[in-house]
């Protein structure tokens, strides 16, 4: 009976395991086996056993001594597989270019593949923070007008949703907004979300700490409560479990922390969220002013399609009984799956997932090629080997097993570059969703699963040809030259490259330039030197609306007194770079036709500098001075969809719901059209400022560079808003850059797909042309000794490639062309086939070829006839 | 005969450091001595295929006997050179010997 060991002192057990597959069978291996145990025994140290066993294994697997072939003791299938293994990392140290060639490629592909498939990932699996995303849903209301629907409801008839449903449960509304906390004084602004009491039901969110908002918190006079979020937590309270039961100012209420949301909630936007504070629901306010959004989950025994035919139907219903504001609105239902990013959004996951496929595809075909020429180098010794009684299976196995471990050693190296590229690219963008991007258990196994099926992919072809090789011609063959089956295989590989390479240049070019358009053409302000910035004059600083009043006026005054700054002015939402608000209104106090919604418009407040502050050109009539109130300037789009014309509209009536009151404005001028875009602009009504409201945008416009006022400003604001915190002071031109800068990272990985996708594929490119004008170096040799030239050889080489250009060319240009289609509200109107995208890709192409065919041609018309012929 | 029976360094090292074990020749002295002389650790798995490859060639021998403690049972083996491997040692130090002779300066001056 032996003494049982301590745990501690035991070697580790898969070491070991390892260790007696690889050593040497019998009393050989178990003696050095037993070595180190003794040793490990002297010392005990985990790490030190299993960088020995490692080493040992190692080095068995690459050098094989002769004694253990000779004794195949174990199992042959197992024997085998040792065997070839062996023979894969003999492959490696004999021919370590090839090998070194084959895993760059494949880890740069497989670690680019994987970053575009984290993209989907957070999309596709992670996605919202709802327990059961199959029953929880959101809803679209749209217009008679064919508008972009929107993602909000009004306060009214969320509430007659929810008592008229029976078919959804726990329906729930938020809001998105800021607002001031107070501290020590001092205010701060706080991102925070307002929110029914059964939101975190609907979505089955938990708390980590204390609880979420429950039912009954949004009651009128319930006691007001916070719940923070996880990240907001960690910053302030350094994650402190007695954060919960303290007491936070915000505004001029005092609210008691009542627990701290899961980090899992943090999912895109949500990630900026400080805190949740309860909505509270205000039966009054206007049918027509949708500012809320909507959760709510279906009720069990209830089917999606039976809840979205019931919500349909309370929507008629509504439209019929109110028809003024709700006449010609029609409620979708929607999944919760498909509120994520808007269409636009899984038109980039579509178009990554493509790009990884089709990168993956090229890296295999590239890889396949290298393994052909390697193979065909290796034609004698396969066919002495399957002359000597191996089986083709086998042989193909031993291909099949090579490929896996070069597999392998590329998808360690993919992790690595995988992790790199989203360490950048997390740089790069503050956007959030790029800092959720990572590396986990999803992305593994997806690696894992490349690693299985692309050595089986590249293996095809040359695996083909082995089979396919006539054992005794190969042998009779005195020279190794490839056979014309497997040159005209490689060339179709070459072509299938490139026409793949050339979707992915034609896409990835395709969604530069169009994007490049959109931010090129104008806006329609002249926003260069101008400085934005947002005040909340919040009611605790301000108890009086007219103080808040007089204090941003006075502000903006002081601002205007500056000496580098030309027009000072406000507004109440900037166009472009913030979130603006849309309303309904009428014109001249027309009724809608019945069965049809009234039109809606982004409705911008603005003070009487406004115009020159912005840049705005007046098509007609005047803008407004700082006695005037009551008017409107409405935007050229406006004037001639709903006013009969740019001639027609100075002169008519508007009215328009602001918040809770009904406003009414004379409009006295017609402004050009502002937007970002290539489709139709905003129906745009810019109205006078005539109230002020607490939270307040300046636009300040410089003399000179407006990015060296930042200092001056911020002196200026702490004299006449001494407690007030700026909020996003930055040029426009700033500020229009972070709000770019996100397309261009998903524009920029999309580029690289297509660099590395051309890269390759020039790379099998030249690998061909360079091998097959050394297949045929005797008969150049041939051909000059009888007289023909340098350029006659130039000539022979180029034109094989440039039959596979043109090949692959026409069939890519036509794949991207195709695929462009599909991208559709991602080229913003931009025409897939756009002669000019078409051009750069074959310009490209063409380069690349001429580079990659150049030299081997250079090298052919410098053969020597009688060096050539001789060696024949 | 000598032509093929010629030692690398690695592996003249490993029989002479068998033949300083003498009785204790077990492959974990003998890696012991041989990290003692020259001042570095042979890898563990360039050694055993060395004495793999020095067995192969018919310069050591070895026999078995139980594992001492703290082996789990598992065998130890003794290894000795043989007189083959005695015989190319000896002519690798006469043809290094030979070599160096006439080329003292080099070897006192550093």
């Amino acid at each position: 009976m032996t003494l049982r060991l301590r745990a501690g002192q035991d070697p580790p057990r898969l070491a070991d395991a390892l260790l007696r597959r690889v050593l040497p069978p019998g009393k050989r291996g178990e003696s050095i086996l037993g070595d180190l145990r003794e040793e490990f025994r002297a010392s005990p140290s985990r790490s030190w056993y299993w960088q020995q066993a490692l080493r040992l294994v190692l080095r068995y697997l690459a050098e094989p001594s002769r004694t253990t072939l000779s004794t195949p003791r174990r199992s042959p299938m197992l024997h085998d597989l040792t065997s070839d293994l062996r023979s894969a990392f003999r492959m490696f140290r004999r021919n370590p270019g090839t090998s070194s060639l084959i895993v760059m490629t494949l880890a740069l592909a497989i670690g680019a593949s994987t970053i575009g498939f984290a993209f989907a990932d957070l999309a596709l699996f992670r996605g919202l923070p709802v327990d059961d995303p199959a029953r929880v849903v959101s809803l679209f209301v749209s217009d008679s007008h064919g508008a972009e629907p929107i993602r909000r409801v009004s306060t009214p008839d969320f509430l007659d949703y929810r008592d008229r449903s029976r078919t959804l449960e726990r329906l729930s509304a938020f809001r998105q907004g800021r607002a001031a906390l107070i501290k020590d004084g001092q205010s701060r602004a706080l991102t925070v979300t307002w929110a029914t009491g059964d939101l975190f039901l609907a979505m089955g969110q938990s708390a980590v700490q204390g609880r979420t908002l429950a039912t009954g918190d949004d009651a009128p006079g319930a006691p007001p409560v916070a719940l923070l979020s996880h990240r907001y937590w960690q910053e302030e309270f350094s994650g402190r479990p007695d954060a919960v039961g303290r007491t936070m100012q915000v505004g001029r209420d005092i609210f008691t922390i009542v627990g701290v949301l899961t980090p899992e909630m943090e999912f895109g936007n949500l990630a900026e969220i400080d805190a949740w504070l309860p909505l509270h629901l205000t039966p009054d306010a206007p049918r027509d002013t949708r500012d809320l959004r909507f959760i709510a989950r279906v009720r069990d025994g209830f089917t999606f399609d039976q809840a979205a035919a019931e919500m349909a139907a309370i929507g008629d219903a509504l439209a019929a009984e109110y028809p003024v504001t709700n006449g010609g609105w029609k409620i979708r239902l929607i999944p919760i799956r498909d509120m994520t990013g808007g269409q636009g959004f899984w038109v980039v996951i579509a178009m990554f997932l493509l790009s990884v496929g089709l990168l993956m595809a090229i890296a295999t075909a590239n890889v396949s090629n290298l393994v052909l020429v390697r193979a065909a180098s290796r034609q004698r010794e396969l066919a002495v080997r399957a002359a000597l009684g191996a089986r083709r299976g086998r042989l193909v196995r031993q291909l099949v097993v090579e490929g896996m471990v070069l597999t392998i050693v590329a998808a360690m190296l993919a992790v690595v570059c995988a992790y790199g590229g989203l360490q950048v690219i997390a740089a790069v963008s503050s956007e959030p969703v790029f800092r959720q991007l990572a590396i986990d258990v999803h992305e593994l196994s997806f690696i894992g699963m490349l690693t299985l099926i692309c050595p089986l992919l590249f293996s095809i072809a040359p695996a083909r040809t082995i089979s396919r090789a006539d054992t005794r011609q190969v042998l009779a063959a005195a020279g190794s030259r490839g056979s014309t089956a497997s040159m005209r295989g490689r060339s179709s590989l070459v072509v299938a490259q490139v026409s793949l390479a050339v979707i992915l240049l034609t896409i990835s070019t395709l969604a530069l330039r169009s994007t490049n358009a959109i931010y090129g053409k104008p806006t329609g302000m002249d926003t260069r030197s101008s400085l934005v910035l947002t005040l909340d004059f919040n009611d605790a600083q301000y108890v009086d609306q007219s103080q808040a009043a007089a204090a941003s006026l006075a502000t903006k005054e002081a601002l205007a007194g500056m000496p580098g700054i030309e027009h000072a002015a406000l507004i109440s939402a900037l166009p472009i770079l913030a979130p603006e608000s849309t309303g309904a209104f009428s014109v001249d106090g027309n009724a809608v036709p019945p069965g049809e919604s009234a039109p809606i418009a982004v409705i911008t407040a603005i003070s009487a500098e406004g115009a020159s502050a912005l840049g705005l050109t007046l098509l007609t009539g005047e803008w407004w001075n700082r006695e005037t109130t009551g008017v409107a300037v409405v935007s050229r789009e406006t004037a001639i969809r709903y006013l009969g014309g740019v001639e027609r509209a100075v002169g008519r009536q508007v009215s328009y719901q602001s918040g809770p009151n009904r406003e009414s404005a004379r409009v006295i001028g017609v402004s050009n059209d502002v937007e970002l875009d290539f489709t139709r602009p905003p129906v745009r009504i810019w109205v006078s400022m005539d109230r002020i409201p607490r939270r307040i945008t300046y636009v300040l416009k410089a003399r000179t560079d407006a990015g060296g006022l930042t200092a001056d400003v911020r002196t200026a604001i702490a004299a006449t808003a001494p407690a007030i915190p700026i909020e996003n002071m930055v040029t426009f031109e700033q500020g229009f850059e972070s709000a770019r800068q996100s397309d261009y990272v998903i524009i920029g990985m999309l580029t690289g797909f297509a660099g590395l996708a051309l890269l390759l594929a020039s790379a099998g490119l030249f690998g061909v042309v360079s091998y097959s004008a050394g297949q045929r170096t005797a008969e150049f040799g041939t051909r000059m000794a009888l007289g023909a030239t340098a350029w006659d050889v130039i000539r022979l080489v180029s034109g094989h490639s440039i039959k596979l250009l043109a090949i692959g060319l026409v069939i890519g240009l036509a794949g991207g062309v195709a695929v462009g289609r599909t991208m559709g509200s991602l080229l913003n109107g931009f025409s897939p086939a756009d002669p000019v995208t078409l051009l750069l890709v074959s310009g490209l192409l063409m380069t690349i070829t001429l580079v990659a065919t150049a030299i081997p041609a250079f090298r052919a018309s410098r053969i020597d006839p009688v060096v050539a012929l001789r060696a024949e | 005969v000598g032509g093929r029976n010629f030692l690398g360094e690695f592996e003249q090292r490993v029989l002479l450091a068998i033949l300083r074990c003498a009785e204790e020749s077990y492959p974990i002295e003998i890696r012991r001595e041989v990290m003692r002389a020259t001042g570095h650790e042979p890898s563990r798995g360039a050694f055993y295929t060395t004495l793999d490859r020095l067995e192969s060639k018919g310069l050591v021998r070895w026999t078995t006997k139980a594992g001492a403690e703290g082996r789990d049972g598992l065998p130890q083996r003794k290894f000795t050179v043989t007189p083959e491997g005695v015989r190319a040692l000896r002519a690798s130090r006469k043809a290094l010997l030979e070599l160096w002779s006439g080329l003292d300066r080099i070897w006192t001056e550093s």
